[in-house]
């Protein structure tokens, strides 16, 4: 049965269930429709890919793109799907501005960091360039400015501390004492290298827990190994409001063609604020 | 088993035919049924979050295929109704299991944003993606690969007006047209999903 033209089913509140926005009594009837009834199941694939693709093109309004950054890309799955919407964006002749990655994160941050960590192997912090007009902040044992960055290149929030840096080696049984993260309040982004003894798997996954509740408080999606010096690393990276005065522990696992693949290791770490 | 329940069963040759059959209803769609059955399984699971969508997905339908097996047959609930039924009861299980594998969402504001940066540091795999998808479309046949970029091309009123133009011009309405652009990009984004594995 094709719907009638003016559709049987409201695409508002599809979207609201896509953005998980609805009363659990709501999602669970939707629930089952997208499962068992044709008609449903298609209106809602088509809202879904409008969704992302307003999404991919800014074209959303500031409400509904929180829920979507919040909720949506809650999934790996879906983080893929608005990455291929990405690319469809560009091959369908969308304005170049237009599908530029979603967020301003200045790559030469990262390539900073990479350099810094390179050197000092350790816990290291570093923060955006002050503006001209702001004395630089003091520098200390573990805290590096990075140098300025090309002209052409926009920093988002310039005088703040935007990321930190964590190197863990694989946690030995032997271990007293676990690495600590310093996480200044306004940090942005805490990024982990996750050392491995070898790399045995084509790519990897990693998981956040809380050992306190035995939580898993965040997910990866597929990460692969690099080389730095003769070690093998697993980078990662995810936002620093996540992260409470607490213990931590990472638990990478190994992903083969064939499905989830082995465990790899476990790191664990402490933040303080 | 991954998902953290317990994987009690796999169907063997017969009973996955027998699978098929059922979910065909009468008419023999060439498996197309299973595998959009399959999808919006792993979509249900996606969207409640699961870690593993995919291995609920395959025991789901593995227990339909048991309960098939064991009962000759299921006759007083229509086959798409009688898979959500079990992938509830899956979920509940799932939900139940050790490791409390779903995240609570208090949390979920922040994995959101660590998505975006992830996005963002994989800025070498968008080059594979794009390559992917170019060899996706030519995959495509000329009217689908057509279809498929005139649909989704131009913003706002200026695409709407394009989707009208392009229903009148197939000779279709507009929600047969949303329908079948969705389907190609079902297809598309299955491809690229393979090919982006592959690289």
């Amino acid at each position: 049965m094709t719907p009638p033209e003016n559709y049987a089913y409201d695409d508002e509140l599809l979207i609201a269930y896509l953005l998980g926005a609805i009363s659990p009594d709501q999602a669970e009837r939707l629930d089952e429709l997208s499962v068992a009834d044709d008609d449903f199941a298609a209106r809602l694939g088509a809202v879904e890919n409008d969704l992302v693709d307003a999404y991919v093109r800014r074209e959303l309004p500031p409400d509904r793109l929180e829920l979507f950054r919040t909720a949506y890309l809650a999934s790996p799955k879906r983080r893929e799907k608005v990455a291929i919407a990405e690319a469809l964006a560009e091959r369908s002749g969308a304005p170049p501005a237009a599908v530029r990655p979603m967020i301003a994160f200045p790559k030469w941050a990262f390539a900073a960091a990479a350099c810094l960590l390179a050197s000092a192997g350790g816990l290291l912090l570093f923060r955006a360039p002050a503006p001209p007009s702001r004395p630089a902040a003091p520098q200390s044992l573990q805290t590096r400015e990075v140098p300025a960055p090309p002209p052409q290149v926009p920093s988002p929030t310039p005088a703040s501390p935007i990321a930190v840096a964590l190197v863990l080696p694989p946690q030995l049984r032997s271990a007293t004492s676990i690495p600590t993260l310093n996480l200044p309040s306004a940090t942005e982004t805490a990024q982990f290298d996750l050392e491995m003894e070898s790399d045995e798997f084509p790519a990897y996954r990693a998981a956040l827990r809380d050992p306190a509740t035995n939580q898993v408080v965040w997910r990866s999606g597929t990460l692969r190994a690099q080389t730095r010096g003769a070690t093998k690393i697993v980078s990662l990276g995810l936002p620093a409001p996540l992260l409470h005065p607490q213990n931590y522990t990472f638990e990478l696992t190994g992903v083969t063609e064939a499905g989830p693949g082995e465990f790899v290791g476990s790191y664990s770490f402490r933040v303080v604020r | 088993m991954s998902a953290g329940i317990q994987k009690h069963w796999s169907p063997t040759r017969s009973a996955f035919h027998h699978l098929l059959a059922w979910l065909d209803d009468g008419l023999d769609s060439g498996g197309a049924k299973y595998l959009e059955m399959r999808r919006r399984l792993v979509q249900y699971f996606d969207r409640k979050n699961c870690a593993c969508p995919d291995d609920l997905a395959d025991e789901t339908l593995n227990r339909v295929a048991r309960r098939l097996e064991e009962t000759g047959g299921i006759t007083d609930t229509p086959p798409a109704r009688y898979c959500y039924i079990l992938a509830k009861f899956v979920f509940l299980e799932y939900q139940r299991g050790p490791e409390q594998r779903q995240v609570s969402l208090h949390v979920q504001p922040e994995l959101g944003r660590a998505a975006e940066l992830e996005q963002n540091q994989a800025a070498a795999d968008r080059a594979n993606r794009l390559d992917c998808l170019d060899r996706c479309l030519k995959k495509l046949k000329p009217e689908d690969h057509a279809v498929i970029l005139e649909y989704y091309r131009g913003e706002q009123r200026v695409k709407i007006q394009r989707r009208r133009d392009l229903a009148t011009k197939l000779g279709i309405t507009l929600n047969a047209l949303s329908i079948r652009a969705c389907r190609i990009r079902d297809r598309l984004e299955e491809c690229v999903g393979a090919c982006c594995k592959k690289i």
